[in-house]
């Protein structure tokens, strides 16, 4: 399957899933997960990725800290915030009632024989 | 929530301005090469080279310098941020080009400073609405004699008539202007108003304190009075129990009985606001003086037929219930507030309006020229930018804004200069406003203003834009080869400049030669060597007998000075409105004149003021009151009556008009024992009228003018005379040279803007025209030193450059003939001795014109004629 692109919108819901289930992360490690997770049909490289951390860094859904990594190498390290918590609580929700939704209709097409 | 929190540091990122520390590209940079280094160390993991680990690494990272870009832009809005750098590049631009800037942005802020002052007066004067509730419903009722445009006020008896029989108003009121002493201990003199029942309804105002008067008040003109709010809150301190107190005017003590509100405003007399008080008006069939002002508010909802039909109907009543009072051709008529006030100054202002739009006309096709002309010189920075890069659309934009920056400024300019321009336009001519139309700098002058921004900010947007259209790559290696495409739009400005400039030149011409005619007007008296005086309002604890007795004394006394050769008195100054009254002959009463001038004078008058007795003899000490009536007549008068033969001797009957005497209780007949030669009373630009002049001992009632003539005499001398009468006067003194020059305020005033407009027209037609032909010469250096080199004439060199640009010059003063032509009309009434018409000189206007194209065009021509072929062949 070839790479595609993904809305911001949705990398944002997927950095915050990210880091809320595993914990501060640097930015590196937050694209390998996504990838990694997405079995590497998303295509992420810096100009999509750290725009968006940047992004939430602003709104204060994440919080961003320089800190030496495992290696002893300086990286900037984002967890989730309070704020960022509840974030991720309300976007599942609509994304869920969206996909419902979505499904609810299709679901009708294919049983209106 | 989340995005306020973000908004705030983008729109201050946009402006440049990075406070987190997280913002900076070093961060930023930082961050993207930690995950490289991260990348790399993990493709090392598991087991690449060091180095195809990291080329690995940064190529599945992607561009750095794009995704620097991409998280940078995070902190900003783009199209801000980038609007704020255009803004900076155009200042930058005009700081680098400091003649054109500060020529452009002069040109531009004079332009709209002048339209800015003009219109804030046309709105003040002409369009804004009176500051009254309902305004439109607002009427003055006046009575229309069978000539002309002429408003008469109402006779008392006629006032009556109205309120009783109008229908279709919702009141009716009438109101006297005056002037009075107010307050018991070191009272002030302030203006008020004497004002009948209905006037609260008329104006839309009542009391905010107390009450308005009641009926039996106005109807017996108790002793009541009303206050203005700045009189209550400046003299009386607020005093929240001023209802009931006793407040003295003029020395009679008056009770409180009301506060009128802040917003209140009287647009027929605006300055007299201070106090209000009741007015009876007495009604008496047979008393001609029209001296009753009558104000009225239609009721709400009257369509203009229906207004139309009731003042018909009114005076069709009058008419039949009162034949002898009205003439068939008479008619009581209504007028707006403009017709009564503004009337003769209507025409100038909307002439200065239109000239002075004219002249921000040629401002902005001046300027709009000269960044034509700029523009197409920086063809190859353009070119540049787009082999770097930049869309077309993001050079426009920034070209838009250099458009934008120029207008904003010289808009900002040219509001400080209207400003300028308003105080010193109100210093110079005070009068010529009507009182209660002060212009200001308000909302609607504002939004004048804004329009005109935009719209030169737009014109001068298209200006910098529309050569770019032309751009080519091209124009890098070769700057000259810039497209010609600008010069047709600069011939097209240069063709409404003219036109323009003709219009305004013609206008000018004719202004200032009409007044200079008006200037050599022999008045009929003398000017130089005479001083005016006047006394000005006396203390109150003067009555008639004691003011005559004082006036007397004073002239004698004045008489006495050395070097004073004659004395006089007048009831006003020539050149001033006097009274009027009808004056007949018994022998000939068809010939009888409705309004001749009449005046009380006394000994000398026409020693005095030189004017010529061509028969008869002046007054004397023994025509005094009690002796047989006679009066000096003028010749109009004289031939009016008796053509050529002699007047002295005959009788006239002064108040007596159509077999009727205006005061019976004085009617007498008067012999006449002099004719004096015409002497233009009313105006040097209106003949002389019928006039009358009966001496002062028979008829006093208010304080005369003293007119002194005398070979050098000090104002100083003359007021020590008056203090030693009664030092609480103060005396007006000022020579006659004076009183004459501002009888001419309004011509002169208006000759000297318009000429003041049309020099600058010219001016800065002038300036458009060089620039245009400068350019031209400087664009085709090459191609005119090939034709050299070729064999043609430094002349037709010289012409070949000029002749674009002549015959846009040429279409440009006959279309401004043209436009002229089609509004000359406008013209006549301001005109002396002119016609609007005047082939000498419209012509005149014309040569101007030409001389100062011509010299404009021919300096830089001359230049294409000096060329050296061999320089301009190796000019790249």
């Amino acid at each position: 399957m070839a790479k595609q692109d993904v809305p911001q919108g949705t990398l944002a819901l997927m950095v915050l899933r990210t880091l809320d289930v595993l914990g501060p992360l640097h930015g590196y490690g937050i694209g390998r997960r996504i990838e990694e997770i997405s079995r590497n049909s998303i295509a992420l490289n810096h100009g999509t990725l750290y725009p968006v951390l940047r992004k939430l860094e602003l709104e204060g859904v994440i919080r961003g800290e320089w800190a030496s990594s495992e290696n002893n190498q300086r990286a900037k390290y984002y967890s989730l915030t309070a704020a960022g918590k509840k974030e991720l609580v309300r976007e599942t929700r609509e994304w869920e009632r969206t996909a419902n939704l979505v499904q609810a209709f299709l679901q009708l097409s294919e049983d209106t024989v | 929530m989340k995005v306020l929190r973000s908004l705030l540091t983008r729109l201050a990122g946009s402006f440049g301005i990075h406070a987190r520390p997280d913002a900076t590209d070093e961060d930023i940079r930082s961050e993207l090469e930690s995950h490289i280094r991260l990348e790399t160390a993990e493709y090392v993991r598991r087991g690449l080279p060091p180095e195809e680990a990291r080329r690995r690494a940064l190529v599945s990272a992607g561009s750095m310098t794009y995704a620097a870009e991409s998280v940078r832009q995070q902190y900003q809005y783009v199209w801000l941020e980038q609007g704020v750098a255009d803004v900076r590049y155009a200042l930058r631009g005009l700081r680098r080009s400091p003649t054109f800037a500060v020529t452009a942005i002069l040109v531009m802020a004079l332009g709209i400073g002048a339209s800015t002052a003009i219109f804030s007066v046309t709105d003040a004067v002409l369009l804004r609405p009176l500051p009254i509730p309902n305004p439109g419903d607002f009427a003055y009722l006046g009575w229309r004699w069978a000539k002309g445009d002429d408003i008469s006020a109402l006779t008392a008896f006629q006032y009556e008539f109205v309120r009783e029989h109008g229908r279709a108003f919702d009141a009716v009121a009438s109101y006297s202007a005056e002037e009075a002493a107010i307050g018991d201990e070191s009272p002030a003199v302030v203006r008020g108003l004497r004002v009948t029942s209905g006037f609260f309804s008329t104006i839309g105002f009542t009391p905010r304190l107390g009450r308005a008067f009641d009926a039996a008040e106005l109807a017996s003109g108790a002793p009541v009075i009303i206050l203005g709010d700045a009189v209550w809150r400046g003299r009386f301190g607020e005093d929240p129990r001023i209802l009931g107190r006793r407040v003295a005017l003029d020395g009679v003590p008056r009770t409180v009985v009301g506060v009128m509100p802040p917003a209140f405003r009287f647009p027929p007399a605006a300055e007299n606001d201070a106090y209000l008080v009741p007015l009876v008006v007495r009604a008496n069939p047979t008393d001609e003086g029209h001296n009753t002002e009558a104000i009225a508010r239609w009721r709400h909802g009257t369509s203009g037929e229906a207004r139309d039909a009731e003042i018909g109907a009114l005076t069709r009543t009058f008419r039949e219930a009162y034949p002898d009072l009205a003439a068939p051709t008479e008619a009581f008529k209504v007028f707006t507030h403009r017709d009564v006030h503004a009337a003769s100054v209507k025409r100038t202002i909307w002439l200065l309006f239109g000239a002075v739009s004219l002249l921000l006309l040629i401002a902005c096709a001046n300027t709009a020229t000269l960044m034509l002309v700029r523009s197409s010189a920086r063809q190859r920075e353009m070119a540049v930018r787009t082999a770097i890069g930049a869309g077309p659309g993001r050079i426009l934009r920034q070209l838009l804004t250099e458009g934008v920056v120029l207008s904003a400024i010289a808009t900002a300019a040219g509001v400080a200069i209207g400003f300028a321009a308003l105080r010193s336009l109100l210093a110079v001519a005070p009068n010529m406003l009507p009182a209660g139309m002060r212009p200001e700098l308000d909302l609607r002058t504002l939004a004048y203003v804004g329009v005109i921004a935009a719209t030169t900010a737009i014109v001068f947007g298209l200006a910098t834009g529309l050569p770019s259209f032309r751009r080519r790559l091209s124009a890098i290696g070769s700057p000259r080869n810039a497209t010609a495409g600008g010069t047709r739009i600069r011939e097209a400005l240069i063709f409404i400049e003219t036109s323009a400039a003709v219009v305004l030149v013609a206008g000018a011409t004719l202004l200032a030669a009409s007044f200079s005619r008006l200037m050599s007007v022999d008045a009929g008296f003398d000017v130089d060597g005479i001083v005016t005086m006047k006394l000005g309002r006396l203390p109150s604890n003067y009555d008639a007998l004691r003011r005559d007795q004082m006036v007397d004394r004073l002239l004698e006394r004045i008489r006495a000075i050395p070097g004073v050769e004659s004395a006089a008195l007048a009831p006003n100054l020539p050149l001033e409105r006097g009274r009027n009254f009808s004056v007949d002959t018994r022998e000939r009463p068809e010939l009888g004149i409705g309004a001749a001038e009449i005046r009380f004078v006394s000994t000398s008058y026409f020693a005095t003021l030189g004017i010529r007795l061509v028969a008869g003899r002046d007054f004397d000490v023994n025509d005094v009151e009690g002796r047989e009536p006679v009066a000096i007549v003028n010749q109009t008068l004289a031939r009016r009556f008796w053509g050529d033969s002699s007047a002295i001797g005959r009788t006239i009957q002064i108040g007596h008009f159509k077999d009727r005497w205006a005061n019976p209780a004085s009617a007498h007949q008067t012999r006449i024992i002099g004719v004096a030669a015409d002497v233009h009373e009313i105006g040097l630009d209106r003949p002389a009228r019928p006039t009358v002049l009966l001496h002062r001992a028979q008829a006093r009632d208010r304080v005369p003018v003293f007119l002194i003539r005398a070979r050098s005499t000090s104002p100083a001398s003359l007021r020590r005379i008056v203090a030693d009468q009664d030092s609480r006067l103060v005396p007006t003194i000022e020579p006659l040279s004076s009183t004459v020059n501002r009888s001419v305020a309004a011509p002169r005033f208006r000759a000297l803007l318009l000429g003041s407009f049309a020099a600058s027209a010219l001016l800065l037609a002038a300036i458009g025209i060089y620039g245009v032909i400068s350019s031209l010469v400087q664009m085709r250096t090459r191609e005119l030193g090939i034709r050299l080199a070729l064999g043609a004439s430094r002349g037709s060199l010289a012409f070949s450059v000029a002749r674009r640009c002549l015959t846009s010059v040429s279409a440009g003063a006959a279309t401004g003939l043209l436009i002229y032509w089609g509004a000359h009309r406008l013209l006549t009434s301001m005109l002396y001795d002119t016609s609007t018409a005047d082939p000498a000189l419209l012509t005149l206007a014309i040569a101007i014109l030409a001389l100062v194209a011509a010299v404009a065009g021919w300096i830089p021509a001359r230049r294409a004629t000096r060329i050296d072929p061999v320089v301009a062949l190796r000019t790249d």
